[in-house]
């Protein structure tokens, strides 16, 4: 499998949304103090107005604030297509809220005042599924890339491969020459990047769109 | 108790006429008894009974028979003396004299019983003097005219016409009027048997002292003729006036018979003048023993009457379920009710002459403040309420006392009425222990309330605190000053703790949590209601509710939802209280929403919430009020919330805040999980 390249900016963001100052500016700064790179808010539209899909990152949010509060933000995040992991804080441990905030989609849900281990360890796993995430997503766009410099034949070629026929049906299906077929074969092995067939099939089924495709047919 | 005039009724036509005619005979029959005591060669008569009979018949049986009277008078008068001018006069003397007498009667306010003396003089008077007055003057008048009589004696004949109608009338018309009036006989055995023996006794008398049976020296003496004295005046204090006037009437019959005839001590050499002593003997008889028996009457009618009022309040004192105590001035027993011996167990005689307070402690008298003191000033009455012990347990009873001042005003008696309350007080107690458990629970909700409260706001401190010592130890890096690292370790250890403590309070206090079951929304309004009615009341509100019918049962702490009610209604109450004057109503509506919940609204004409406050009314410590911590909607909120519902706040638009919170509708999996 060949490694990905990045489409957005690399270093990831933790995002830090609370209301009270000192919260927001104590968690920075054990945030940066393992050099990671911090963005404070005070309110969630002020977050919400600055992030982008783009950003690689978490979201540490606050429960209580005033305005839009921390899981009507977190519902803004899913409607906007955003898949930040969310860490909800609060000052207010209250069971049924946290388990709405988890059902929702929150990585987790930590009591104030917490641990700073906790915490850190709880960000770097957010960072780690969203880089997952993000290389998934890159992956399948860098697939969706090369199936769209596929000729239309090479395609059909692709689709038959795929489903294990060998180039004698293929030629005949397609009613041309078995060394056509062998060429086609060469070209699409070549723009997917891989070696053999079996590794051109692991590859299409990676990404979701095509095996909804083809198992659909 | 005075019995209406009686007026014979005749029902039919039929008894109509025979009554006319019945009146025709008796006149008849009476005229040839008073032809029977005329005096000799003139047709003047001693005993006029027609008088007597005529005035009762147009007393009786109404002014109508004033004409059958006056005929029968002119038909007997033209038989007689065969001269129609006489008869005519006749007639109408007869029948306005009686008319007169009818009318005067009944005018004075004449009762035909006698049973008032009263009415005795009436008689006499109207009756007796007035109506013999003008029918002996017409009667004499006519006599003289007609020429059976000279004028040199005019006034003297008038006089004897006089004497003979009024005896007529004295004699035979309270015997009909008081007959005709109450018909019956005496009532009981042995009372007929002596009103026989007097009547027998009576008959004998007659006959012993007219007859001449006696020796002539003794017949002859007129002190014999007191010897039915004795006899009247027994008839008059054992019989009603209608016996004792017929008794009257049997002895003066057989006085004026013998002495007609020449017997008896009246009769003697002038016919006249011994029916004229033995007139003024029988009148003084009559009129005496008639109002002796009228008063004897009188008497017995206020004795019944006293009777009756003391039987009417002895069954009101003993039929009572409330107990009812007289005592001296000094406490002592004087009267207790049947009630009050049931209720202490014992007879009520044994409870007389026992000191009241043994029955009520607090009516200690010797306290100056006690109840029993107040009623030896004004207002003169006491209340109170006091628990006794009496056979059946602790019973409360309350007693009113009130005292039974004298003429010099002092008291000299306490009446006390007692009821018994055990019930009231009962709910009353059940009622405010409920109210005291609410209030415990608005104090617990209000104490978990301010925990959650300070933990939030104390938390953020506290993660600032630990968050910068954490972060500090981090960027002091491994080559740190170890005391520097270890000081800022103590930092946020110490605030880590410190947020412990108030976790661990916040969870003491929230540990209570009652049990859900399943309740009736509208039942639970209706307690609230009743609960905060002497608010509302006092604050002039009017309750409106809307309860939805058929309500499915919702999911409900009882006395959480109560809370949570009670809440929203005083609020309504205090924001209707600030507010200005004007219709002052508190809408209560339920309804079902969707299949899960049902939804109550408490709305109210107040000055609405404050706009600024809207978003964030139910956190706590916010408040619109002048006085108040701000919890109570907090509460609230957590409460509708740890039910599964929502309160929402609103302002209505037509001014006046609306709060509206759902419950859950009670399932089975609740009920497992319960």
């Amino acid at each position: 499998m060949n490694r990905v390249k990045h489409s957005a900016a690399d270093s990831p963001t933790v995002f830090i949304v609370d209301d009270e100052a000192d919260v927001r500016d104590s968690v920075g700064l054990l945030v940066r103090s393992t050099g990671l790179a911090v963005e404070t808010f005070a309110t969630a539209d002020e977050f919400l107005h600055a992030c982008d899909r783009e950003r690689p990152g978490c979201v540490v949010l606050d429960v209580r604030m005033p305005g839009l509060n921390g899981l009507a933000a977190q519902q803004q995040l899913l409607k906007r297509g955003i898949t930040l992991p969310v860490i909800f804080i609060s000052g207010h441990g209250d069971i049924a809220m946290a388990v709405r905030a988890v059902q929702a989609g929150a990585l987790d849900f930590l009591e104030k005042p917490f641990n700073d281990q906790a915490l850190l360890d709880r960000v770097h796993k957010a960072l780690e599924i969203d880089a997952e995430n993000r290389m998934h997503a890159a992956a399948e766009a860098d697939i969706a890339c090369r199936l769209q410099t596929l000729t239309p034949r090479e395609c059909e070629v692709m689709e038959r491969l795929i489903e294990g026929k060998v180039n004698k049906i293929i030629a005949r299906e397609l009613d041309v020459s078995t060394r056509t077929v062998e060429i086609h074969r060469a070209r699409v092995l070549h723009k997917m990047g891989v070696g053999n067939v079996s590794q051109l099939v692991r590859l299409v089924f990676s990404t979701e769109r095509y095996r909804e495709r083809f198992t659909a047919d | 108790m005075q019995a209406a005039i009686p007026t014979v009724t005749l029902r039919t036509n039929a008894a109509e006429i025979i009554a006319h005619l019945g009146v025709f005979g008796a006149y008849f029959l009476a005229v040839q008894i008073g032809r029977y005591f005329a005096l000799p060669q003139t047709e003047l008569s001693l005993v006029w009974p027609v008088t007597g009979l005529a005035l009762a018949v147009v007393y009786l049986l109404g002014r109508r028979f004033v004409v059958t009277v006056a005929l029968a008078a002119a038909t007997v008068h033209l038989m007689l003396e065969h001269i129609a001018l006489v008869a005519v006069a006749v007639g109408l003397g007869v029948g306005v004299a009686a008319a007169l007498g009818a009318w005067l009667l009944r005018r004075s306010g004449f009762q035909p019983r006698f049973e008032q003396v009263g009415d005795v003089l009436r008689f006499v008077l109207f009756g007796a003097l007035a109506s013999s007055a003008v029918s002996s003057l017409i009667g004499s008048a006519v006599m003289y005219s007609a020429g059976m009589a000279p004028w040199q004696g005019f006034t003297s004949l008038w006089w004897m016409c006089w004497v003979a109608d009024m005896m007529g009338i004295l004699l035979v018309g309270p015997v009909l009027t008081a007959w005709a009036a109450d018909p019956g006989l005496a009532a009981s055995g042995r009372l007929r048997l002596e009103q026989g023996t007097l009547l027998a006794s009576v008959i004998l008398a007659g006959w012993v002292v007219y007859s001449d049976v006696l020796p002539s020296s003794l017949a002859m003496s007129k002190p014999l003729s007191y010897c039915i004295f004795p006899l009247m005046i027994w008839a008059a204090v054992r019989c009603r006036p209608k016996e004792t006037a017929l008794l009257i009437l049997v002895y003066a019959a057989i006085a004026v018979a013998y002495t007609n005839t020449g017997h008896g001590p009246f009769a003697g050499a002038v016919l006249q003048e011994d029916f004229l002593s033995l007139h003024a003997h029988l009148g003084m008889l009559s009129l005496t023993t008639l109002l002796l028996a009228s008063a004897m009457a009188e008497r017995r009618a206020a004795e019944q009457a006293v009777r009756e009022s003391e039987a009417k309040y002895r069954l009101m004192v003993e039929n009572q379920t409330d107990l009812v105590v007289k005592t001296d001035r000094d406490g002592y027993v004087l009267f207790a009710s049947p009630t009050v011996g049931e209720t202490f167990g014992a007879t009520p005689e044994r409870l007389l002459g026992k000191p009241f307070r043994l029955l009520v402690r607090a009516a200690d008298k010797d306290h100056p403040d006690s109840p029993w003191s107040q009623l030896f000033a004004p207002p003169w009455c006491c209340y109170l309420e006091q628990p006794v012990q009496t056979p059946n347990g602790q019973r409360w009873l309350a007693w009113a006392a009130k005292a039974v001042r004298e003429e010099n005003g002092e008291p000299g008696a306490v009446v006390a009425v007692g009821r018994d309350v055990t019930e009231r007080r009962r709910a009353e107690d059940e009622s405010r222990q409920y109210l005291e458990e609410l209030a415990h629970v608005g104090r617990v909700s209000a104490m978990g309330e301010m925990a959650a409260g300070l933990a939030h706001e104390l938390n953020q401190p506290l993660c600032a605190i630990t968050t910068y010592s954490q972060a500090c130890r981090r960027l002091l890096g491994a080559n740190a000053e170890p005391e520097l690292v270890g000081a800022m370790e103590r930092v946020a250890a110490n605030a880590q703790r410190a947020g412990e403590i108030i976790r661990h309070m916040r969870s003491f206090v929230r540990k209570d949590d009652p049990s859900v079951g399943p309740a009736d929304i509208n039942a639970l309004i209706k307690d609230v209601l009743e609960l905060t009615s002497a608010e509302l009341h006092r604050s002039r509100i009017k309750v409106e509710m809307r309860l939805g019918r058929d309500l499915p049962a919702v999911a409900a702490a009882r006395v959480q939802v109560h809370q949570v009610l009670v809440n929203l209604i005083r609020n309504a109450l205090e924001a209707m209280d600030t507010g200005a004057e004007g219709a002052r109503r508190l809408l209560i509506r339920t309804t079902a929403e969707r299949n899960d919940s049902v939804a109550v609204i408490v709305a109210d004409t107040g000055p609405g919430l404050p706009v600024d406050l809207l978003d964030n009314i139910f956190e706590p410590f916010v408040t619109g009020k002048t006085e108040g911590l701000g919890l109570g909607l907090s509460i609230s909120r957590s409460i509708v919330e740890n039910h599964g519902g929502r309160l929402l706040a609103g302002n209505r638009p037509g001014g006046g805040a609306e709060f509206h919170f759902s419950l859950p509708v009670f399932s089975q999996d609740q009920a497992k999980a319960g």
